[in-house]
């Protein structure tokens, strides 16, 4: 019990010290004290995730049981870090360049940003990964059990389910904390880094501790150790060609696929030279780690039962000869193992998912445009931390329903097989500018199914997914399609024939679509950029290089914002990050700050292009220049669209205006009415008021005066009647709802009328007349007619100033239109008055009784009523009126109008 | 007593009421029935009174009071404002321009008498 | 004069870095090579084959750190002849 005890203070110790590690690195970065985080002995450590449980326990057992084949394992990535200058060293750059978050990133970028194509390799990255998260789970479970063996024999089993969840919470819970602590556009975690590299140590020193044990303490030196191994089962060289090959390039391929690998490799690459060290610096590290392997695994299977677990071998060689601390150091080492690789491959395909998966989906749910907003941040971040959650608990999840065992510790070549499928495609887009989108989705989709078919579904055994019938005889009894032996080849390993087919058919898919499909033009523009990435790349830079993209900026910015502007925001900056001078060092948050502010007046596609040129080499992609253009097509639209509502506006403003002037002139002409009614109607009332008042309170009145007063009241009260009757005429008329009555006539008899109403003829006014032309019928209201003949005749008779007043009436027939002309001898109608003369209440020469202006407004609209007119004529045309209309007819048109 | 009342109406029989009203008073009441000379008659005749219509032909009697109170012969003259319109505007534009006094038509014979008496005996 | 001497040594430097690159882009191909070897061998025994691994493995870390390093040694010459080019070049830039 005690040494149990005191493994899980140690080990929360360790987890502790690794938490406050991964904080005090996270604090120092955030402060620009980062320098030393930046080393490239950093950056080779932290590759050592390579290096997970299953190589720090799994390679003894796998020397156990093979002998030297584990190797291979460790021999892929060795050549693939010495070659760095050919292949990793672009992958880097283009990582920085294009500022790629993961590898389905990197491979979607190549392929013209296909989101499918980053959810295919997202969804295999996941399958992959799972089983390897629950690997994990399980040797920290296992090499807990080896402890709790020690002190109570046979009474493990139980507390397997707790310690895998306690392990994958407590990893979920750092990884969320220190890999989701800023969604920087480099994605790169300087805490998790950091606590890596010193695992990356811890498991290294472990495993050469114990190595030194058992070469110097168990055995008898480097020589016994031979010895030991030319007597053991593992003595021949008895590896099989094809799985040595195979399994090296096996390796080689995982290495550069692994979604964790990428994200250490390239994601989180600090500076392009640290490869430099990582070339010959790693592959010492995989020399290291693999030196021992072959004695421990010679001395556990000498100096351990037979039925012990090789695994484990790391663990109860220690153990079993009383080093406890050793023991326990040996399992802090495991642990690291363990913990890094989950910890990075969490970060990895949380990044995966929610770029990909969950924010795609997000952003179409919402409808938002892809803004980076303050809003899309938090649900980036949210979405990132619970795929992290989710990713941890499908690992744990696995590792409870495959009930570990055996058939887990296949799963680590397996899942390699499985993000090897994304070789061809990641390689193909880097060297070969034919490569295409529709060919790379083609090759990882047919490498998928291979590898699912032929490894992945019949890893869980016969009858779990893929039933033993299939797999003895194929399915439908083909023969030829047998998962372990398809088109025939018998005899070959599981794991290199499904490598042999899986990625055979992924190239012949992926070379073949591509030279039978067409790129489109992003593809075409992003695969010469990823091909030909040093031709237009400077060499990274590193801090004094920070410094010229500073000025750069300051060039750009002032250029945009205006020097003074730009100065201060670049010397508060500069303040803040606690640097002297007014140049800030490029920073991740001054950048986002610049671009803020550049974008206010430059638009956010465009401010960011402008930015990306400068910082960091990346080049500006064909997707900002689209971003650019529509951003300016929907300015360019947003101002047509401007322009067009400011004219409606200005339309709507200018009817309005016409609608008020047409009101405010209405209004003037209503007021301008009532006040002439008032007036009208006012006049005559005061003269019957004023008289009759004068016969009531004059006494002594002579009957004369009586008389004439009367009289006055009597002729006045008649005004007023006239009056009222015109207006009522008046309204009538105009308000169209006047009935008129058709008949017929002849004009001489309606003149005679008309001259009889007016008087009859006398001495005081002469009127001319020629009776041959009068002899006209006519068809019309004939009263109505008459009427305005007589308010002709009676104007005529009122204002004519001649001495001999004399009146011409003249008829004429034009067609079917009479014309009639009162023409007098008088002054005619002042000039001036001509175009008001038909209005209400004009008229013309002072006022005399019996005169209210209103008889010519009445014929005219009498006039219109019958589809005629009448008009003043000028003097030199003789003075007077014209009045026209049709001979016949003109009521039945009229009547139709009034109809309408 | 016998003082002198400048009637400017146009409408006849008012003329003839209010003059009939004014005569019987003791006044003695001269009439115009024109706007445009109407200045030139009240500068002539000297009234001590003027009964001034406002729809005049010719000119309005709104702008021949206002003539009057620019002219210091007549500046100080009462002037009684007639009108037919009977609207408030009148009765503003009327204080406005300085008219002693205000009547609409159609008006009590009494109220003309008294008002031209008032402004005859300040 | 030693205006004169600078083009033909940045050249020779240019060469030489260059057939270092190649040298770095060759050294997987004879690590393959080294690392293949043992499939030919029939009936070694294991404790041969171990010795040959991890001394090859040892023989390319050296050589791919002296390839680094070569590299680096050049990479920073070239670099800082960059920065002084550079930063002649941004007075102009400015004004």
């Amino acid at each position: 019990m005690s040494i149990l005890n005191l493994l899980i203070a140690v080990c929360l110790g360790y987890v502790v010290f690794l938490f406050s590690v991964a904080f005090a690195a996270d604090r120092a970065a955030r402060r620009g004290r980062g320098a030393w985080l930046r080393s490239p002995i950093v950056y080779t450590l932290s590759l050592s995730i390579y290096c997970t449980a299953w190589t720090f326990y799994g390679a003894v057992g796998f020397a156990a049981r093979s002998g030297l084949e584990f190797v291979t394992i460790y021999l892929g990535p060795t050549l693939v870090m010495i070659g760095w200058w050919g292949l990793l060293r672009k992958m880097v750059r283009i990582g920085r360049s294009q500022r790629i978050t993961s590898i389905a990133d990197m491979i979607s970028s190549r392929y013209g940003k296909s989101n499918l194509l980053a959810v295919i390799v997202t969804l295999i990255a996941v399958i992959g990964t799972t089983p390897y998260i629950a690997l994990q789970l399980q040797s920290v479970t296992l090499s807990i059990n080896a402890f709790a063996q020690v002190d109570l024999p046979g009474d493990q089993v139980s507390e397997t389910g707790t310690t895998g969840f306690l392990i994958a919470a407590g990893l979920a819970l750092f990884t969320v904390l220190f890999g989701t602590r800023n969604l920087d556009v480099n994605e790169r975690h300087h805490g998790v880094v950091m606590a890596i590299a010193v695992e990356a140590v811890i498991k290294l020193c472990a495993l050469l501790a114990v190595g030194v044990f058992v070469v110097w303490g168990l055995g008898g030196g480097p020589a016994d150790i031979l010895a030991r191994v030319d007597a053991s089962d593992i003595a021949r060289w008895e590896v099989s060609n094809s799985r040595w090959i195979g399994l090296t390039m096996l390796s080689a391929a995982a290495f550069l696929c692994l979604p964790r690998m990428f994200q250490v490799m390239v994601v989180e690459n600090q500076d392009e030279s640290h490869l430099r060290t990582a070339a010959w610096a790693f592959p010492t590290y995989l020399m290291l780690m693999s030196l021992f392997v072959i004695p421990i695994a010679v001395m556990g299977l000498d100096l351990l039962p037979e039925d012990s677990n090789p695994d484990l071998f790391v663990l109860t060689l220690p153990l079993m000869h009383g080093q406890d601390g050793l023991a326990i150091f040996s399992f802090l080492g495991g642990f690291s193992s363990a913990t890094s690789m989950v910890i990075v491959a969490a970060i990895a395909l949380s990044t995966m998912v929610s770029n990909h998966i969950v924010m795609p989906v997000w952003l179409r749910m919402t409808g938002g445009t892809a803004m980076m907003s303050g809003d899309v941040r938090s649900v980036a971040l949210l979405a990132r931390r619970l795929s992290i959650a989710a990713v941890v608990f499908l690992g744990y999840l696995y590792f409870r329903l495959s009930g570990g065992g055996t058939a887990l510790a296949a799963i680590g070549l397996i899942a390699f097989v499985g993000v090897a499928q994304f070789l061809p495609a990641l390689l193909g887009g880097l060297i070969w500018r034919g490569a295409t989108r529709s060919g790379a989705l083609a090759g990882v989709s047919i490498g998928f199914v291979t590898w699912a078919y032929c490894l992945f579904l019949p890893s869980f055994g016969p009858d779990v997914l893929i039933s033993a019938e299939v797999m003895q005889a194929g399915p439908w009894g083909i023969g030829w399609l047998r998962p372990y032996a398809l088109f025939g080849t018998e005899g070959i390993d599981n794991v290199v024939h499904a490598v042999l087919w899986s990625l055979s058919l992924n190239v012949a898919g992926f070379v073949g679509v591509s030279l039978l499909s067409f790129p489109t033009p992003v593809e075409r523009l992003q695969g010469a950029q990823f091909v030909n990435i040093f031709d237009h790349s400077g060499t990274s830079g590193g801090w004094n290089a920070g410094m010229a993209q500073s000025e750069d900026l300051l060039i750009m910015a002032q250029r945009i914002m205006g020097p003074d502007e730009a100065r201060k925001l670049f010397a508060r900056s500069a303040q803040l990050q606690g640097l002297p001078g007014f140049l800030p060092e490029p920073s991740p948050e001054f950048i986002e700050l610049l671009e803020r502010e550049l974008s206010g007046s430059v638009g956010a596609a465009t401010a960011h292009a402008m930015i990306s040129q400068i910082i960091g080499g990346a080049n500006v992609s064909v997707e900002d220049l689209l971003a650019v253009a529509d951003e300016t097509a929907q300015i360019m639209e947003y101002s047509s669209q401007l322009e067009a509502k400011s004219n409606e506006l200005a339309d709507t403003a200018r009817q309005l205006r016409e609608v008020n002037d047409k009101l405010t002139k209405l209004s003037v002409q209503k007021d301008a009415f009532l006040s002439q009614i008032s007036h009208e109607l006012r006049t005559p009332m005061t003269s019957i008021r004023s008289f009759s008042e004068i016969l009531r309170d004059t006494q002594g009145l002579d009957a004369g005066a009586q008389a004439k007063y009367a009289g006055i009241i009597h002729d006045e009260t008649l005004r007023l009647t006239r009056l009222l009757d015109d207006l009522l005429d008046l309204s009538v008329l105009e308000s169209g709802t006047v009935v008129l009555n058709p008949g017929r006539a002849r004009l001489g008899d309606l003149l005679d009328r008309a001259i009889d109403a007016t008087g009859g003829l006398d001495a005081r006014l002469r009127i001319l007349r020629e009776a041959a032309r009068e002899d006209i019928v006519v068809d019309t209201d004939l009263d109505r007619l008459v009427q305005v003949f007589i308010n002709l005749i009676a104007n005529c008779r009122k204002y004519c100033d001649a001495p001999q007043p004399e009146l011409r009436i003249d008829v004429t027939q034009r067609d079917d239109t009479v014309e009639v002309v009162f023409a007098d001898n008088g002054t005619g109608v002042p000039e001036e008055l001509q175009s008001i003369i038909f209005e209400k209440f004009v008229r013309v020469g002072e006022t005399k009784a019996g005169g209210a202006g209103l008889g010519l407004a009445i014929c005219r609209e009498i006039m219109t009523r019958l589809r005629g007119e009448i008009v003043c004529l000028p003097k030199p045309q003789g003075g007077g009126f014209l009045v026209s209309f049709p001979v016949a007819g003109g009521l039945q048109a009229a009547g139709e109008n009034v109809a309408d | 007593m016998g003082a002198k009342v400048l009637l400017i109406e146009d409408e006849p029989n008012i003329t003839e009421a209010i003059g009939f009203i004014l005569s019987r008073d003791g006044l003695t009441v001269k009439s115009h029935s024109n706007g445009v000379d109407a200045v030139d008659v009240v500068r002539r005749e000297a009234p001590d009174v003027l009964v001034l219509d406002v729809m005049l032909p010719g000119r309005s009697g709104y702008d021949i009071l206002q003539d009057l109170r620019n002219d210091d012969q007549t500046q100080g003259l009462p002037v009684l404002m007639l009108t037919a319109r009977g609207q408030t505007r009148d009765r503003e534009m009327a204080e406005k321009l300085g008219a002693s006094r205000y009547m609409s038509k159609p008006f009590s014979n009494a109220d003309v008498l008294q008002a031209v008496r008032d402004l005859l005996m300040p | 004069m030693t205006q004169a001497k600078d083009p033909i040594y940045a050249e020779r430097q240019t060469y030489r870095r260059r057939r270092l690159g190649d040298a770095a882009r060759l050294l997987p191909v004879l690590g393959a090579g080294l690392f293949g070897l043992p499939i030919f061998w029939q009936e070694t025994p294991t404790t041969r084959a171990l010795i040959y691994v991890f001394l090859t493995w040892a023989l390319l870390c050296i050589l791919s750190g002296l390839v680094a390093w070569r590299l680096r040694a050049d990479a920073a010459g070239e670099g800082d002849d960059g920065a002084d080019g550079s930063e002649e070049a941004k007075p102009e830039q400015v004004t």
